[in-house]
Protein backbone atom coordinates (compact mmCIF):
# COMPACT_ATOMS: atom_id res chain seq x y z
CA UNK A 1 0.00 0.00 0.00
CA UNK A 2 2.66 2.47 1.22
CA UNK A 3 4.90 1.30 -1.57
CA UNK A 4 2.27 1.72 -4.43
CA UNK A 5 1.66 5.31 -2.93
CA UNK A 6 5.37 6.36 -3.22
CA UNK A 7 5.69 4.69 -6.42
CA UNK A 8 2.60 6.64 -7.82
CA UNK A 9 3.74 9.96 -6.26
CA UNK A 10 7.14 9.04 -8.84
CA UNK A 11 5.23 8.57 -11.97
CA UNK A 12 3.46 11.88 -11.06
CA UNK A 13 6.12 13.46 -10.81
CA UNK A 14 7.80 12.26 -13.74
CA UNK A 15 5.08 12.91 -15.86
CA UNK A 16 3.87 16.69 -14.49
CA UNK A 17 1.81 16.01 -11.84
CA UNK A 18 -1.77 15.75 -11.40
CA UNK A 19 -2.25 18.04 -13.98
CA UNK A 20 -6.10 16.99 -15.01
CA UNK A 21 -7.11 17.83 -11.17
CA UNK A 22 -5.36 21.00 -10.65
CA UNK A 23 -7.83 22.45 -13.44
CA UNK A 24 -10.10 25.11 -11.72
CA UNK A 25 -13.79 23.51 -11.17
CA UNK A 26 -15.10 25.02 -14.20
CA UNK A 27 -12.91 23.35 -17.06
CA UNK A 28 -13.53 20.09 -14.98
CA UNK A 29 -17.03 20.85 -15.22
CA UNK A 30 -16.55 20.92 -19.01
CA UNK A 31 -14.60 17.61 -19.35
CA UNK A 32 -17.62 15.95 -16.54
CA UNK A 33 -19.97 17.24 -19.02
CA UNK A 34 -19.25 15.56 -22.06
CA UNK A 35 -19.65 12.11 -19.91
CA UNK A 36 -22.49 10.26 -19.45
CA UNK A 37 -24.10 10.92 -15.97
CA UNK A 38 -23.41 7.34 -15.18
CA UNK A 39 -19.95 7.73 -15.70
CA UNK A 40 -19.94 11.47 -14.17
CA UNK A 41 -21.39 10.44 -10.62
CA UNK A 42 -18.44 7.54 -10.81
CA UNK A 43 -15.46 10.35 -10.78
CA UNK A 44 -16.66 11.11 -7.28
CA UNK A 45 -14.26 8.07 -5.71
CA UNK A 46 -11.05 9.58 -7.98
CA UNK A 47 -10.21 11.49 -4.57
CA UNK A 48 -11.07 13.82 -2.52
CA UNK A 49 -10.89 16.80 -5.16
CA UNK A 50 -13.63 14.75 -6.85
CA UNK A 51 -16.07 14.11 -4.56
CA UNK A 52 -18.82 16.81 -5.40
CA UNK A 53 -17.53 17.50 -8.77
CA UNK A 54 -20.58 15.80 -10.38
CA UNK A 55 -22.67 17.27 -8.11
CA UNK A 56 -22.38 20.57 -9.71
CA UNK A 57 -21.60 20.01 -13.15
CA UNK A 58 -24.68 21.89 -14.91
CA UNK A 59 -25.29 19.26 -17.91
CA UNK A 60 -27.05 15.58 -17.43
CA UNK A 61 -27.08 12.71 -19.86
CA UNK A 62 -29.25 9.78 -19.03
CA UNK A 63 -28.23 6.58 -21.21
CA UNK A 64 -29.99 3.91 -21.13
CA UNK A 65 -27.44 1.80 -22.90
CA UNK A 66 -25.20 1.91 -19.86
CA UNK A 67 -28.20 -0.33 -18.52
CA UNK A 68 -28.32 -3.06 -21.01
CA UNK A 69 -30.26 -6.36 -20.23
CA UNK A 70 -27.48 -9.24 -19.83
CA UNK A 71 -29.89 -11.24 -22.15
CA UNK A 72 -33.32 -10.88 -24.03
CA UNK A 73 -35.17 -12.86 -21.10
CA UNK A 74 -38.21 -11.16 -19.34
CA UNK A 75 -36.73 -11.16 -16.12
CA UNK A 76 -33.25 -9.57 -16.94
CA UNK A 77 -34.91 -6.51 -18.83
CA UNK A 78 -36.79 -5.66 -16.09
CA UNK A 79 -33.19 -5.68 -13.81
CA UNK A 80 -31.82 -3.67 -16.32
CA UNK A 81 -34.83 -1.44 -16.42
CA UNK A 82 -35.16 -1.16 -12.72
CA UNK A 83 -31.51 -0.20 -12.44
CA UNK A 84 -31.95 2.16 -15.00
CA UNK A 85 -35.14 3.91 -13.08
CA UNK A 86 -33.43 3.82 -9.45
CA UNK A 87 -30.10 5.58 -11.29
CA UNK A 88 -32.59 8.15 -12.70
CA UNK A 89 -34.09 9.29 -9.82
CA UNK A 90 -31.37 8.48 -7.80
CA UNK A 91 -29.19 11.20 -9.92
CA UNK A 92 -31.81 13.39 -9.85
CA UNK A 93 -32.39 13.59 -6.08
CA UNK A 94 -28.72 14.25 -5.19
CA UNK A 95 -27.81 16.64 -8.29
CA UNK A 96 -26.84 19.86 -6.73
CA UNK A 97 -26.26 22.49 -10.09
CA UNK A 98 -28.60 25.04 -9.44
CA UNK A 99 -29.43 25.33 -13.37
CA UNK A 100 -28.98 23.41 -16.39
CA UNK A 101 -26.62 24.06 -19.27
CA UNK A 102 -27.93 20.60 -20.91
CA UNK A 103 -30.79 17.86 -20.30
CA UNK A 104 -30.22 14.50 -22.23
CA UNK A 105 -32.34 11.46 -22.50
CA UNK A 106 -31.17 8.80 -24.70
CA UNK A 107 -34.19 5.81 -23.30
CA UNK A 108 -35.46 2.78 -24.78
CA UNK A 109 -39.24 1.20 -25.21
CA UNK A 110 -38.86 -0.60 -21.74
CA UNK A 111 -39.76 2.38 -19.71
CA UNK A 112 -43.21 4.25 -19.22
CA UNK A 113 -43.52 7.45 -20.51
CA UNK A 114 -44.66 8.32 -17.01
CA UNK A 115 -41.05 8.16 -16.00
CA UNK A 116 -39.69 10.05 -19.02
CA UNK A 117 -42.08 12.45 -18.67
CA UNK A 118 -41.33 12.83 -15.04
CA UNK A 119 -37.57 13.31 -15.85
CA UNK A 120 -38.30 15.68 -18.43
CA UNK A 121 -40.23 18.25 -16.43
CA UNK A 122 -37.69 18.01 -12.94
CA UNK A 123 -35.12 19.23 -15.95
CA UNK A 124 -36.98 22.04 -17.76
CA UNK A 125 -38.84 23.25 -14.98
CA UNK A 126 -36.94 22.75 -11.53
CA UNK A 127 -33.57 22.77 -13.69
CA UNK A 128 -34.10 25.23 -16.03
CA UNK A 129 -31.95 23.54 -18.39
CA UNK A 130 -31.06 25.91 -21.71
CA UNK A 131 -30.78 22.34 -24.12
CA UNK A 132 -33.16 19.50 -24.19
CA UNK A 133 -32.25 16.83 -26.06
CA UNK A 134 -34.73 13.54 -26.10
CA UNK A 135 -33.86 10.69 -28.42
CA UNK A 136 -35.66 7.17 -28.57
CA UNK A 137 -34.05 3.89 -29.49
CA UNK A 138 -34.74 2.80 -32.55
CA UNK A 139 -36.71 -0.26 -31.73
CA UNK A 140 -40.06 0.93 -30.56
CA UNK A 141 -39.73 4.01 -31.70
CA UNK A 142 -42.62 6.65 -32.67
CA UNK A 143 -44.53 5.60 -28.97
CA UNK A 144 -43.79 8.16 -27.15
CA UNK A 145 -44.73 12.01 -26.85
CA UNK A 146 -42.95 14.02 -24.79
CA UNK A 147 -45.26 15.94 -22.51
CA UNK A 148 -43.23 19.53 -22.59
CA UNK A 149 -44.02 22.54 -20.05
CA UNK A 150 -47.07 24.33 -21.81
CA UNK A 151 -46.29 27.48 -19.39
CA UNK A 152 -43.61 30.05 -20.63
CA UNK A 153 -42.16 30.62 -16.94
CA UNK A 154 -40.80 26.99 -16.86
CA UNK A 155 -39.24 27.28 -20.23
CA UNK A 156 -37.47 30.32 -19.89
CA UNK A 157 -34.12 29.56 -20.59
CA UNK A 158 -34.60 26.11 -23.28
CA UNK A 159 -33.14 27.51 -26.65
CA UNK A 160 -32.37 24.41 -28.24
CA UNK A 161 -34.39 21.11 -28.49
CA UNK A 162 -33.50 17.73 -30.11
CA UNK A 163 -36.15 15.41 -30.58
CA UNK A 164 -35.38 11.65 -32.18
CA UNK A 165 -37.77 9.30 -32.90
CA UNK A 166 -40.60 10.57 -30.69
CA UNK A 167 -44.43 11.57 -31.49
CA UNK A 168 -45.33 15.24 -31.96
CA UNK A 169 -49.01 16.10 -32.53
CA UNK A 170 -51.19 19.42 -33.20
CA UNK A 171 -50.66 19.89 -28.89
CA UNK A 172 -46.70 20.61 -29.99
CA UNK A 173 -47.40 22.80 -32.77
CA UNK A 174 -49.91 24.91 -30.43
CA UNK A 175 -46.86 25.20 -28.27
CA UNK A 176 -44.42 26.52 -30.52
CA UNK A 177 -46.75 28.87 -31.85
CA UNK A 178 -47.83 30.13 -28.67
CA UNK A 179 -45.84 31.33 -25.99
CA UNK A 180 -44.56 27.83 -24.34
CA UNK A 181 -41.09 28.53 -25.59
CA UNK A 182 -40.18 32.05 -25.49
CA UNK A 183 -36.72 31.90 -26.30
CA UNK A 184 -36.53 28.22 -28.62
CA UNK A 185 -33.80 29.57 -31.16
CA UNK A 186 -32.53 26.19 -32.24
CA UNK A 187 -35.01 23.29 -32.67
CA UNK A 188 -34.08 20.18 -34.61
CA UNK A 189 -36.48 17.45 -34.89
CA UNK A 190 -34.58 13.92 -36.40
CA UNK A 191 -36.93 10.99 -37.61
CA UNK A 192 -39.96 11.71 -35.53
CA UNK A 193 -43.27 11.40 -36.36
CA UNK A 194 -44.26 14.40 -37.07
CA UNK A 195 -48.09 14.72 -36.97
CA UNK A 196 -48.71 18.21 -37.65
CA UNK A 197 -49.66 19.91 -40.74
CA UNK A 198 -48.17 23.53 -39.59
CA UNK A 199 -44.82 24.35 -37.73
CA UNK A 200 -44.82 28.11 -36.92
CA UNK A 201 -42.86 29.89 -34.28
CA UNK A 202 -41.57 33.47 -33.44
CA UNK A 203 -38.60 33.17 -32.24
CA UNK A 204 -36.79 30.18 -34.08
CA UNK A 205 -33.76 30.86 -35.62
CA UNK A 206 -32.48 27.52 -36.65
CA UNK A 207 -34.62 24.38 -37.89
CA UNK A 208 -33.69 20.83 -38.85
CA UNK A 209 -36.66 18.37 -40.11
CA UNK A 210 -34.61 15.07 -40.71
CA UNK A 211 -36.28 12.37 -42.49
CA UNK A 212 -39.42 13.34 -40.00
CA UNK A 213 -42.78 11.46 -41.77
CA UNK A 214 -46.23 10.93 -40.79
CA UNK A 215 -47.24 7.91 -40.01
CA UNK A 216 -50.46 8.25 -38.12
CA UNK A 217 -52.94 9.60 -40.47
CA UNK A 218 -52.58 10.98 -44.26
CA UNK A 219 -51.16 14.06 -45.13
CA UNK A 220 -53.03 17.47 -46.52
CA UNK A 221 -49.88 19.56 -46.81
CA UNK A 222 -47.17 20.71 -44.52
CA UNK A 223 -45.63 23.94 -43.93
CA UNK A 224 -42.81 25.54 -41.73
CA UNK A 225 -43.99 29.71 -40.76
CA UNK A 226 -40.88 31.21 -38.58
CA UNK A 227 -40.26 35.28 -39.38
CA UNK A 228 -36.52 34.75 -37.85
CA UNK A 229 -35.97 31.65 -39.33
CA UNK A 230 -31.80 31.95 -40.87
CA UNK A 231 -31.01 28.36 -41.12
CA UNK A 232 -33.17 25.70 -42.08
CA UNK A 233 -32.25 21.76 -43.20
CA UNK A 234 -35.03 19.93 -44.41
CA UNK A 235 -33.74 15.92 -45.42
CA UNK A 236 -36.36 14.10 -46.78
CA UNK A 237 -36.92 10.10 -46.06
CA UNK A 238 -35.54 7.95 -49.02
CA UNK A 239 -38.86 7.08 -50.43
CA UNK A 240 -40.29 10.53 -49.86
CA UNK A 241 -43.75 11.21 -51.76
CA UNK A 242 -44.96 14.46 -52.79
CA UNK A 243 -47.24 14.20 -50.03
CA UNK A 244 -44.48 15.32 -48.02
CA UNK A 245 -43.80 18.20 -49.32
CA UNK A 246 -43.00 21.33 -47.42
CA UNK A 247 -44.50 25.18 -47.91
CA UNK A 248 -41.58 27.49 -46.00
CA UNK A 249 -42.48 31.03 -45.08
CA UNK A 250 -38.92 32.52 -43.15
CA UNK A 251 -36.75 34.90 -42.80
CA UNK A 252 -38.11 38.21 -43.77
CA UNK A 253 -38.37 41.03 -41.71
CA UNK A 254 -37.18 38.98 -38.85
CA UNK A 255 -33.33 37.98 -40.93
CA UNK A 256 -31.54 39.33 -43.01
CA UNK A 257 -30.25 36.03 -44.24
CA UNK A 258 -32.12 33.15 -44.99
CA UNK A 259 -30.13 29.56 -45.98
CA UNK A 260 -32.35 26.49 -46.34
CA UNK A 261 -30.63 22.96 -47.27
CA UNK A 262 -32.15 19.99 -48.81
CA UNK A 263 -31.25 17.07 -49.04
CA UNK A 264 -32.56 13.38 -49.51
CA UNK A 265 -31.81 10.84 -46.90
CA UNK A 266 -28.20 9.64 -47.84
CA UNK A 267 -28.87 5.54 -46.63
CA UNK A 268 -25.78 4.92 -48.24
CA UNK A 269 -27.25 5.67 -51.69
CA UNK A 270 -26.98 9.19 -54.13
CA UNK A 271 -29.41 10.26 -56.46
CA UNK A 272 -32.69 8.69 -55.02
CA UNK A 273 -34.18 11.56 -56.73
CA UNK A 274 -33.96 13.59 -59.42
CA UNK A 275 -33.17 17.29 -59.55
CA UNK A 276 -36.58 17.73 -61.20
CA UNK A 277 -38.81 16.42 -58.31
CA UNK A 278 -37.23 19.32 -56.11
CA UNK A 279 -40.06 21.56 -56.67
CA UNK A 280 -42.62 18.95 -55.80
CA UNK A 281 -40.96 18.45 -52.51
CA UNK A 282 -40.56 22.04 -51.76
CA UNK A 283 -43.70 23.45 -52.25
CA UNK A 284 -42.91 26.92 -51.72
CA UNK A 285 -39.81 29.02 -50.73
CA UNK A 286 -40.39 32.71 -49.46
CA UNK A 287 -38.03 34.78 -48.85
CA UNK A 288 -35.06 32.59 -49.13
CA UNK A 289 -31.49 34.10 -49.84
CA UNK A 290 -29.20 30.90 -50.25
CA UNK A 291 -30.78 27.09 -51.50
CA UNK A 292 -28.80 24.11 -50.88
CA UNK A 293 -29.52 21.24 -53.25
CA UNK A 294 -27.65 17.82 -51.39
CA UNK A 295 -27.15 14.78 -53.73
CA UNK A 296 -29.41 15.84 -56.09
CA UNK A 297 -26.43 15.49 -58.60
CA UNK A 298 -22.85 15.24 -58.55
CA UNK A 299 -22.38 18.03 -56.21
CA UNK A 300 -24.21 20.25 -54.14
CA UNK A 301 -26.35 22.46 -56.01
CA UNK A 302 -26.16 26.35 -54.48
CA UNK A 303 -28.28 28.63 -55.46
CA UNK A 304 -28.00 32.35 -54.09
CA UNK A 305 -30.89 34.80 -54.72
CA UNK A 306 -30.18 38.53 -54.25
CA UNK A 307 -33.74 38.18 -52.45
CA UNK B 1 -16.10 38.97 -38.79
CA UNK B 2 -15.21 42.88 -39.49
CA UNK B 3 -14.60 44.94 -36.05
CA UNK B 4 -17.42 46.79 -34.99
CA UNK B 5 -17.75 49.55 -37.38
CA UNK B 6 -14.46 51.30 -37.03
CA UNK B 7 -14.43 53.08 -40.74
CA UNK B 8 -10.82 51.84 -41.52
CA UNK B 9 -9.92 52.70 -44.90
CA UNK B 10 -8.75 49.27 -44.99
CA UNK B 11 -10.76 46.05 -45.15
CA UNK B 12 -11.42 44.20 -42.57
CA UNK B 13 -9.71 41.20 -44.51
CA UNK B 14 -6.62 42.41 -44.54
CA UNK B 15 -6.19 43.89 -40.77
CA UNK B 16 -3.11 42.10 -39.28
CA UNK B 17 -3.04 41.64 -35.36
CA UNK B 18 0.41 40.88 -33.85
CA UNK B 19 0.13 38.25 -30.56
CA UNK B 20 3.21 38.17 -28.33
CA UNK B 21 3.42 34.91 -27.03
CA UNK B 22 5.34 34.19 -22.67
CA UNK B 23 8.23 33.80 -24.56
CA UNK B 24 8.83 37.33 -26.65
CA UNK B 25 7.98 35.23 -29.84
CA UNK B 26 5.35 37.35 -32.24
CA UNK B 27 2.68 36.21 -34.42
CA UNK B 28 1.05 37.45 -37.00
CA UNK B 29 -2.55 36.56 -37.59
CA UNK B 30 -5.74 38.06 -39.32
CA UNK B 31 -8.02 39.50 -37.47
CA UNK B 32 -10.85 37.26 -38.97
CA UNK B 33 -8.25 34.21 -36.89
CA UNK B 34 -7.42 36.79 -33.81
CA UNK B 35 -11.14 37.24 -33.42
CA UNK B 36 -12.13 33.50 -32.43
CA UNK B 37 -10.46 34.45 -28.85
CA UNK B 38 -13.17 36.35 -27.28
CA UNK B 39 -10.32 38.11 -24.94
CA UNK B 40 -8.59 39.08 -27.92
CA UNK B 41 -11.70 40.14 -29.78
CA UNK B 42 -12.67 42.70 -26.87
CA UNK B 43 -8.86 44.03 -26.99
CA UNK B 44 -9.67 44.70 -30.57
CA UNK B 45 -12.71 46.33 -29.86
CA UNK B 46 -10.92 48.14 -27.03
CA UNK B 47 -8.64 49.56 -29.28
CA UNK B 48 -5.81 48.33 -27.44
CA UNK B 49 -3.89 45.81 -29.81
CA UNK B 50 -1.67 48.82 -31.22
CA UNK B 51 1.99 47.34 -30.38
CA UNK B 52 0.78 43.40 -30.20
CA UNK B 53 -1.50 41.67 -27.58
CA UNK B 54 1.25 40.36 -25.15
CA UNK B 55 -0.01 36.78 -23.81
CA UNK B 56 1.87 36.43 -20.88
CA UNK B 57 -0.02 32.92 -20.34
CA UNK B 58 0.95 31.11 -23.62
CA UNK B 59 3.97 29.82 -24.44
CA UNK B 60 5.42 30.09 -28.63
CA UNK B 61 4.71 26.54 -29.07
CA UNK B 62 1.45 26.20 -27.24
CA UNK B 63 0.44 29.66 -29.42
CA UNK B 64 1.22 28.35 -32.23
CA UNK B 65 -0.77 25.47 -31.97
CA UNK B 66 -3.12 27.64 -31.24
CA UNK B 67 -3.07 29.90 -34.25
CA UNK B 68 -3.25 26.80 -36.43
CA UNK B 69 -6.67 25.65 -34.89
CA UNK B 70 -8.18 29.37 -35.49
CA UNK B 71 -6.70 29.39 -38.94
CA UNK B 72 -8.29 26.42 -39.93
CA UNK B 73 -11.67 27.37 -38.03
CA UNK B 74 -12.24 30.63 -39.18
CA UNK B 75 -12.05 30.17 -42.94
CA UNK B 76 -14.33 27.45 -42.21
CA UNK B 77 -16.63 30.00 -40.32
CA UNK B 78 -16.71 32.36 -42.65
CA UNK B 79 -18.92 29.92 -44.76
CA UNK B 80 -20.39 28.85 -42.02
CA UNK B 81 -22.21 31.20 -39.24
CA UNK B 82 -23.28 30.80 -36.30
CA UNK B 83 -25.05 26.95 -35.86
CA UNK B 84 -23.63 26.24 -32.47
CA UNK B 85 -24.53 23.22 -31.09
CA UNK B 86 -24.33 22.00 -27.27
CA UNK B 87 -24.76 18.67 -28.58
CA UNK B 88 -21.52 16.74 -29.66
CA UNK B 89 -24.16 14.38 -31.90
CA UNK B 90 -22.73 14.64 -35.08
CA UNK B 91 -24.91 11.92 -36.68
CA UNK B 92 -28.42 14.32 -35.71
CA UNK B 93 -27.54 15.93 -39.14
CA UNK B 94 -27.18 14.86 -42.23
CA UNK B 95 -26.98 17.45 -44.30
CA UNK B 96 -23.57 19.40 -43.33
CA UNK B 97 -21.58 15.68 -42.88
CA UNK B 98 -19.31 16.73 -45.59
CA UNK B 99 -18.18 19.81 -44.65
CA UNK B 100 -18.02 18.93 -41.49
CA UNK B 101 -15.87 15.57 -42.10
CA UNK B 102 -12.95 18.17 -43.18
CA UNK B 103 -13.03 20.01 -40.23
CA UNK B 104 -13.51 16.81 -38.03
CA UNK B 105 -10.39 15.32 -39.73
CA UNK B 106 -8.64 18.13 -38.95
CA UNK B 107 -9.70 18.45 -35.25
CA UNK B 108 -8.58 14.76 -34.88
CA UNK B 109 -4.88 15.27 -36.48
CA UNK B 110 -5.11 18.54 -34.38
CA UNK B 111 -5.74 16.79 -31.08
CA UNK B 112 -2.72 14.18 -31.76
CA UNK B 113 -0.55 15.49 -28.85
CA UNK B 114 1.14 14.58 -25.95
CA UNK B 115 -0.64 14.91 -22.43
CA UNK B 116 1.38 17.70 -20.68
CA UNK B 117 0.19 19.71 -24.63
CA UNK B 118 -3.37 18.85 -24.38
CA UNK B 119 -3.64 20.12 -20.67
CA UNK B 120 -1.75 23.74 -22.09
CA UNK B 121 -4.17 23.67 -25.06
CA UNK B 122 -6.91 23.79 -22.58
CA UNK B 123 -5.82 26.81 -20.55
CA UNK B 124 -4.55 28.62 -23.64
CA UNK B 125 -8.08 28.06 -24.74
CA UNK B 126 -9.42 29.32 -21.26
CA UNK B 127 -7.53 31.79 -21.18
CA UNK B 128 -8.21 33.21 -24.35
CA UNK B 129 -12.04 31.63 -24.60
CA UNK B 130 -12.04 30.05 -27.43
CA UNK B 131 -15.31 27.96 -27.03
CA UNK B 132 -14.37 25.16 -30.14
CA UNK B 133 -10.88 25.01 -29.07
CA UNK B 134 -11.91 24.30 -25.58
CA UNK B 135 -14.60 22.11 -26.29
CA UNK B 136 -12.73 19.92 -28.02
CA UNK B 137 -10.09 19.74 -25.92
CA UNK B 138 -11.90 18.96 -22.67
CA UNK B 139 -13.92 16.76 -25.09
CA UNK B 140 -10.72 14.87 -25.74
CA UNK B 141 -10.29 13.99 -21.80
CA UNK B 142 -13.59 13.29 -21.79
CA UNK B 143 -13.18 10.96 -24.02
CA UNK B 144 -10.00 8.94 -22.81
CA UNK B 145 -11.32 8.28 -19.47
CA UNK B 146 -14.61 6.52 -21.08
CA UNK B 147 -15.40 3.52 -20.58
CA UNK B 148 -12.42 3.25 -18.07
CA UNK B 149 -12.67 2.29 -14.09
CA UNK B 150 -11.77 4.37 -11.50
CA UNK B 151 -8.58 2.91 -10.54
CA UNK B 152 -7.66 2.64 -14.46
CA UNK B 153 -8.68 7.04 -14.45
CA UNK B 154 -6.25 7.43 -11.73
CA UNK B 155 -3.06 5.55 -12.71
CA UNK B 156 -3.96 7.46 -16.60
CA UNK B 157 -4.45 11.02 -14.49
CA UNK B 158 -1.22 10.41 -11.90
CA UNK B 159 -4.11 11.04 -9.65
CA UNK B 160 -3.12 10.15 -5.88
CA UNK B 161 -6.21 8.72 -3.78
CA UNK B 162 -6.21 10.85 -0.63
CA UNK B 163 -9.52 9.20 0.75
CA UNK B 164 -8.96 6.46 3.24
CA UNK B 165 -10.32 3.18 2.37
CA UNK B 166 -13.45 3.60 4.68
CA UNK B 167 -14.34 7.12 2.69
CA UNK B 168 -14.26 5.26 0.24
CA UNK B 169 -16.47 2.60 0.93
CA UNK B 170 -19.12 5.26 2.38
CA UNK B 171 -18.89 7.13 -1.00
CA UNK B 172 -19.38 4.09 -2.81
CA UNK B 173 -22.08 3.20 -1.07
CA UNK B 174 -23.62 6.46 -1.07
CA UNK B 175 -23.52 6.06 -4.64
CA UNK B 176 -24.15 2.68 -5.54
CA UNK B 177 -26.62 3.61 -8.03
CA UNK B 178 -24.27 4.70 -10.30
CA UNK B 179 -22.06 1.40 -9.92
CA UNK B 180 -24.35 -1.58 -10.07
Amino acid sequence: MAEGAVSSKRAAAADGGDRLSALHDDLLHSIISFLSSRQAVQTTVLSRRWRNLWRSTPCLHIDHREFAAKSPAAADEQAACNKLLRFASSLLEAHRAPVLESFRLHVGAQLSPFSVNTWIRRGIVDSRAAALEIAMAPTGAYWFAPSLPRDAAAARRLTTMRLCRVRLDGAFADQLRGSSFPVLEDLALARCDCALQEMSSPTLRSLVIDCCQRFSSPIVSRSVTAPRLASLQLVFPKHATIQEAFSVNGGGAGSSRFRVSVAPSCGGDYFCFAYKDMPALLGSLRNVTTLELWRFSYRTVRIHSPN
Amino acid sequence: MASAGSGDEKAAAAAMITLISSDNEKFEVTEATATLSQTIRHMIEDGCTDGGVPLPNVTSKILARVIEYCKKHATAAAGEEGSSSSFSDAAFLEVDRAFLEELEEFDDAFLEVDRATLFDLILAANYLDIKGLLNLTCQKVADSVKGKTPEQIREMYNIVNDLTPEEEAEIRRETQWAFE
